[in-house]
């Protein structure tokens, strides 16, 4: 299955191997700068290339959208945790 | 020409809103599951789903107002939750600060009865081989009593510990007579029951000893699962918990029950046990992987999916007997339930995060060893010690500040294991090093093929879709967690 690096990162892909790693063991093979390709190395009873492909898009895409939603949160997110732990003495102070 | 602008052009107006960190993933086919930092979760249809993300969900939704509510995001008119977020995450890692509260001293090994999947127990009669002696106890309990924690439980353990209670004894009065003023001290004695007499109960009764008791449902699974000689276990359990209540009061008892292969089908008669016995709820614990269940095959029998079926059947039946006017609960939803519902936690080890080894458990163990939990101290019974943390001869900072149990914590912690932390259960789940170093030989564990993670995901997902679909158990399941 053929990726295209400048739609998903390699890191996306990577996860995205992890999380399907259930069903099927996915191997990366660069072919060059832009492209990359999953070989398949073991694919687990009751699925196929074609199914698995349509859902490691699905799963491309939900892992695209959850790093949109990471990166958008980041500044509240470490806000948010700084003011939660601001008044606690989980960390020392070592001013 | 229109004197009012028309709906559309008004809420682009009033679209403006700001995503506060959260996770998702699908729920089914048609539906999204949300959750954020402090447990909130919402179901959104696929659309709505993407209409959120989108920044296009108009305040005309009847979700909007549920979404805002939880604090998936603010807008003009509420940014509350920049406010209360802060709050509950710390209210939710409080428990952390206590460090660790439950010290488990395993007085003796030796057991009367001869239970095939327990892990630990030798049927001996070798009382300087296999009991805990007054040196060890007492080194363990200065260490007990460095723990920063303001509440210390001392849980007697075994084998069976009423085999050894002259140690217990010495335990509760030495515990007693060193405690700093300032800590809250209490005791819980872990047994079958089968040795209780009026003499043992009046000592726990002097000293505020709880009961915590094994039954495993009715008499032929209990007998079954608890050979001893006389084959009367179960007999002699009924007639233990009265005594003990008797002498202690009825809310001093409680009971557990191990699930085995012959549970399985008869979740409902072990459930009618519990009632029969006067018991609030039960726990329907899944069956532990380690130690001699592992070699005994016993835990291989049955996958994690028919022990799914049993609790899934069991919450059924329970929810059934609340509608009939029987309250009752079972304590492993309540335990997730606190988690999904409330900021707190009742820091139940397997489902805490970072791992509760050490910082929220260390268990004493009759040879003078030390482990991170019980789970830990069985696997060392089948000679694989590397969940121990040191000896009693150790200095306290040496045992609960070493490098290996930081490891462990640091390199488990959910939020940044692969999976787990992208995980939108996250917040409901533990990091269980133990059960992954025994199934899988590696601490973090390889969550996509762990029985624990699938096991885990199906229940939090059971426990939402019946609160989804009812109101009735929504607030059911509130009522367990109040
Ligand atoms: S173990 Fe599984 S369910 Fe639990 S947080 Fe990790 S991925 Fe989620």
């Amino acid at each position: 299955m053929v990726i295209d690096l400048s739609v998903y990162s390699k890191e996306v892909v990577v996860s995205v191997l992890h999380r399907l790693s259930y069903i099927f063991t996915g191997k990366l093979v660069s072919k060059d700068k832009q492209i990359a390709e999953i070989e398949f190395v073991k694919i687990e009873n009751g699925y196929d290339k074609e199914n698995l492909e349509e859902l490691i898009v699905k799963e491309l895409n939900d892992q695209i959208l959850r790093e949109r939603i990471s990166q958008e949160t980041e500044s509240v997110r470490n806000l948010i945790l700084a003011h939660a732990f601001s008044r606690t003495n989980f960390i020392k102070d070592n001013g | 020409m229109a004197k009012f602008l028309n709906k559309e052009e008004f809420y682009k107006d009033n679209q403006k809103y700001s995503l506060l960190p959260f996770k998702f993933s699908d729920f089914d086919k048609d539906t999204k599951i949300l959750s954020n930092m402090i447990g909130e979760f919402q179901l959104l249809p696929n659309s709505t789903f993407e209409d959120f993300v989108n920044n296009n969900l108009t305040n005309d939704n009847s979700l909007y107002s549920d979404l805002r509510d939880k604090h998936f995001f603010t807008d003009t008119n509420t940014s509350v939750a920049l406010d209360l977020l802060p709050i509950k995450i710390r209210t939710k890692y409080q428990m952390l600060s206590n460090f660790t509260a439950l010290h488990i001293f395993v007085v003796s090994l030796r057991c009367e009865h001869s239970c095939p999947y327990c892990q630990v127990s030798r049927q001996s009669q070798d009382k300087n081989t296999f009991d805990m002696d007054e040196d060890k106890a007492e080194k363990a309990l200065n260490l007990v009593f460095q723990s920063p924690s303001e509440n210390i439980k001392i849980e007697f353990q075994g084998g069976e510990p009423l085999l050894n209670f002259e140690i217990v004894k010495f335990i509760v009065l030495k515990a007693i007579e060193i405690k700093p003023n300032e800590k809250n001290l209490s005791f819980v004695i872990a047994t079958n029951l089968a040795l209780i007499n009026n003499e043992i109960l009046e000592f726990c009764s002097k000293y505020n000893i709880l009961i915590s008791t094994s039954l495993d449902g009715p008499k032929d699974i209990h007998n079954k699962n608890r050979p001893r000689k006389g084959n009367n276990s179960y007999e002699k359990t009924i007639e233990g918990i009265n005594l003990s209540r008797a002498y202690l009061g009825f809310d001093s008892v409680s009971a557990l029950m191990t699930t085995t292969y012959d549970s399985l089908p008869r979740v409902e008669e072990i459930i009618d046990e519990y009632i029969k016995n006067k018991f609030s709820g039960i726990f329907l614990r899944p069956l532990s992987p380690h130690g001699f269940a592992i070699k005994t095959k016993s835990y291989s029998k049955y996958r994690f999916n028919e022990w799914l079926d049993f609790y899934k059947k069991g919450l059924d039946y329970i929810i059934n007997l609340n509608k009939n006017g029987i309250e009752f609960f079972e304590h492993f939803s309540q335990v997730i339930l606190k988690k999904m519902l409330t900021s707190d936690s009742d820091g139940y080890v397997d489902l805490m995060n970072p791992s509760g080894l050490g910082i929220a458990v260390a268990v004493y163990n009759y040879d003078g060893k030390i482990y991170a939990s019980d789970e830990g101290r069985m696997l060392a019974e089948t000679g694989d010690d590397y969940f121990c943390l040191g000896s009693v001869e150790d200095e306290y900072s040496d045992i609960f500040t070493s490098e290996k149990l930081l490891n462990v914590l640091d390199t488990t912690f959910t939020k940044s294991a692969p999976l787990c932390a992208d995980c939108v259960y996250e917040e409901y789940c533990g990091a269980d090093p133990v059960f992954h170093y025994a199934t899988q030989k590696d601490i973090v564990g390889h969550k996509p093929t762990s029985e624990f993670c699938n096991r885990n995901i199906e229940v939090f997902k059971y426990l939402i879709k019946l609160m989804n679909e009812s109101k009735y158990v929504e607030n059911l399941f509130r009522s367990w967690v109040r």
